[in-house]
């Protein structure tokens, strides 16, 4: 940066300038309507706790069941091959040239960007994941070590992030 | 890419009250929409021009914000991760909603009325808001984040995915709107 871009030889400009930058702003009250909505957020999000053991009881069930019928089904029925996933939905492989990486997962708005929920295998220095999308745009990252965000180097950035994070952008299509 | 200037102070305590606000912490979030909200609202304010717009934008960002938070890279600089996410609201506010077309409403919510005796001053800032009303909204964003919040062209770069090239010429071309409509009538308040 150059030091003549940041002069302002004009005095308007600059009268303009010290204006805006001092005098007064009227006060935006917004706190407590941002309080009162991520407490909302809390309540909507807050299970009970017999509810909570009954759906830890049911989840254990389920993963039970889910490995009984993936045994029978045998290997060939991948999560995401065609074979499991609805007729609506496209798989889609998301794969990362990473080595001396213990983890990776892949994050974005087909799982609510969390971390955990889609961890992605490891083949040598290659990780990767297939997953049954439906058609539309999806803006996703991978996370490496549960620190790192990384965007995908082999599609397009998504140039509309909000968070700053390197984000990838696919188009699932029919 | 990492921005520097203003908000971009490292702060250890910024970072700790991100630490407690991702474990649920409302109070630490709390403070840190207070630490930052003044430059964030000036920036708002300013670019919309009006108090309606620029209270949900700002709400929206602090929400947001909120519900982001783990994917704030650098923490003691969240101050900064906030500004980037209040400009794209801005960005998506002003392609959704013509604020020019509110007029005489937006007028006078944009009007800060002048305190006893500072009326002369009030009309300047009046003169002022005007002539920002009438650059383009990508002038207005340009001007206000290269002179009034003091980011580097390369971090408005950042910012805005507009590349310095077309950024330098809109600030340029918002100087001379300004100097231009400005020089008019308002020559005794500067």
């Amino acid at each position: 940066m150059s030091d003549s871009e940041d002069r302002i030889d004009d005095p308007v400009v600059a009268a303009v300038v010290a204006e805006l930058k001092h005098g007064p702003v009227p006060s935006l009250v917004v706190e407590d309507r941002v309080i009162g909505a991520l407490n909302r957020d809390l309540k909507a999000h807050r299970v009970p706790s017999r509810l909570q053991s009954l759906a830890r009881a049911a989840a254990i069930m389920l993963l039970v069941a889910g490995s009984v019928v993936a045994t029978w089904l045998g290997s060939r029925r991948l999560v995401g091959s065609p074979e499991a996933i609805g007729p609506a939905s496209q798989p889609v492989r998301f794969t990362l040239e990473a080595s001396g990486l213990r983890r990776v997962a892949v994050v974005g708005d087909f799982n609510n960007w969390d971390p955990r929920a889609t961890p992605m295998r490891r083949h040598g220095g290659t990780w990767d994941i297939t997953l049954p999308l439906r058609p539309g745009r999806y803006r996703y990252s991978f996370v490496a070590d549960d620190q790192r965000y990384l965007a995908d180097p082999g599609r397009p950035p998504a140039g509309d992030d909000d968070f700053g994070t390197p984000t990838s952008v696919i188009t699932v299509v029919n | 890419m990492a921005l520097s200037s203003g908000l971009s102070e490292v702060s250890q305590t910024d970072a700790v009250l991100v630490q407690r606000a991702l474990a649920g912490d409302q109070a630490a979030y709390a403070e840190l929409m207070a630490r930052h909200r003044r430059r964030l609202e000036r920036y708002a304010w300013f670019l919309l021009g009006n108090r309606e717009d620029a209270e949900e934008v700002l709400q929206d960002t602090f929400l947001r914000a909120f519900r982001g938070l783990d994917r704030c890279q650098e923490p003691s600089r969240v101050g900064t991760w906030m500004f980037r996410i209040l400009v794209n609201r801005c960005r998506s506010r002003l392609a959704k909603v013509d604020l020019i077309e509110r007029g005489a409403t937006a007028d006078a919510a944009f009007a800060v009325a002048p305190s006893e005796g500072e009326s002369e001053r009030g009309e300047w800032r009046e003169e002022i808001e005007r002539a920002l009303k009438e650059l383009t909204p990508d002038q207005r964003e340009a001007f206000l984040l290269k002179h009034v919040e003091d980011f580097s062209y390369q971090e408005i770069e950042s910012l805005t995915g507009a590349p310095a090239s077309a950024l330098r010429m809109r600030v340029l071309r918002a100087c001379e709107g300004l100097r231009r409509r400005l020089r008019e009538g308002s020559r005794d308040y500067v």
